[in-house]
């Protein structure tokens, strides 16, 4: 019976791996990776994925919010305004139009900013002073991220905060940072 | 749909109870809000203040009069007694934090000397005892007294109890 090629190859290697290796070695080296490879999940690699953790749940607004441009409900800070947007008025985002005064107190929210992914706390103020400001739809505003019922005033946006004003008249909303939040 | 404030205010604006970081530009480095100071700014800065001045006649300031307070055992009860204080959604721990926070930072040198901190333990004893008062500026005016009796200089405190008066009189004049 003559001996194939395949055959011979095959002897050939298997002798020579056999010459170069000792079943101890390979038992050896085996049980060692067998014994290490359960601490390969406590590497680094695996630390830091573990330390970015599941992203933050977003609010609806919040996967919608945009930085471009504040005179749109969906811009980041308006995540819980309640009223016509004094940019909109001849105002700014944190200034009112001219012939109104900010009331000197406001209600606070905290809202996330898409550009940094960071959250910020913003103190909504309202604008007094003159009627209502008439202007596009577009502009009139009624988010509610982390608002509460009326029963927690100081958390809720469907309270006109014109009081300490020479005024009690509503015309706008404002949304100023007063900084980041921790 | 929004309501007026001041019909609201029955409850909230009695509070004898917002730090430091003021308003923001829109851009450059923020300011990081501390956590206790943020429990502050959304649990009673909006009225308050963010820097705990709030006008005084509508909404008593907190800025350099609060610690006055603490001059009596009543006046010290009176600030966690209150229904928005002791009703605060924090933990006793985190309410004390914010507490010590208002008193003896927003406070400054109105706090008596020797003073000192509320304990998770104070609050948690103090919060199961809210007031359960009508007349909750009644009240309040009666500790402002008392108050006033015991450190002299409190007496700006009267400002904002006589300015509700001034209010209440003028709601009941025919």
């Amino acid at each position: 019976m003559s001996v194939s090629f395949l055959d011979r190859l095959g002897e050939t290697a298997t002798r020579k791996l056999a010459a170069r290796s000792s079943r101890r070695g390979v038992l050896g080296r085996m049980s060692a990776a067998m014994a290490l490879a359960p601490a390969f999940p406590l590497l680094p690699v695996a630390r830091a994925d573990a330390a970015s953790a599941p992203a933050p749940t977003l609010s609806d607004f919040e996967r919608r919010a945009q930085s471009r441009d504040a005179t749109k409900c969906n811009y980041w800070r308006h995540c819980a305004i309640d009223g016509v947007l004094c940019g909109c008025c001849g105002g700014g985002v944190h200034t009112c139009p001219p012939g109104t005064e900010p009331s000197p107190v406001s209600w606070i929210g905290t809202c996330r900013n898409p550009a940094d992914g960071r959250s910020y706390v913003i103190a909504y103020r309202d604008c007094c002073g003159r009627d209502i400001c008439a202007t596009s739809k577009d502009c009139h505003c009624n988010t509610a991220d982390r608002e509460m019922p009326i029963y927690r005033p100081q958390a809720s946006n469907d309270i006109i905060w014109c009081f300490g004003t020479a005024s009690t008249a509503y015309h706008c909303s404002t949304a100023a940072i007063i900084g980041q939040a921790s | 749909m929004r309501f007026p404030l001041l019909p609201v205010l029955g409850v909230l604006c009695a509070l004898g109870l917002s730090a430091l970081p003021r308003p923001a530009p829109a851009s450059g480095a923020m300011p990081v809000v501390p956590v206790v100071q943020g429990h502050y700014l959304v649990g009673c800065g909006g009225c308050h203040g963010v820097q705990g001045r709030s006008g005084r006649s509508v909404v008593p300031d907190l800025a350099g009069q609060v610690g006055y307070f603490l001059c009596t055992p009543q006046g010290r009860d009176y600030l966690v007694r209150l229904p928005n204080v002791a009703f605060a959604d924090l933990s006793s721990q985190d309410l004390a934090d914010m507490v010590n926070f208002v008193v003896f930072t927003l406070g400054r040198d109105s706090v008596p000397a020797g003073a000192t901190p509320y304990t998770a333990a104070e609050i948690a004893r103090l919060r199961a005892d809210p007031l359960r008062l009508a007349d909750l500026h009644g009240y309040r005016d009666r500790v402002v007294r008392g108050v006033i009796g015991a450190c002299p200089r409190a007496r700006e405190l009267h400002d904002y109890d006589t300015a509700q008066a001034g209010r209440e009189a003028g709601r009941d004049a025919p």
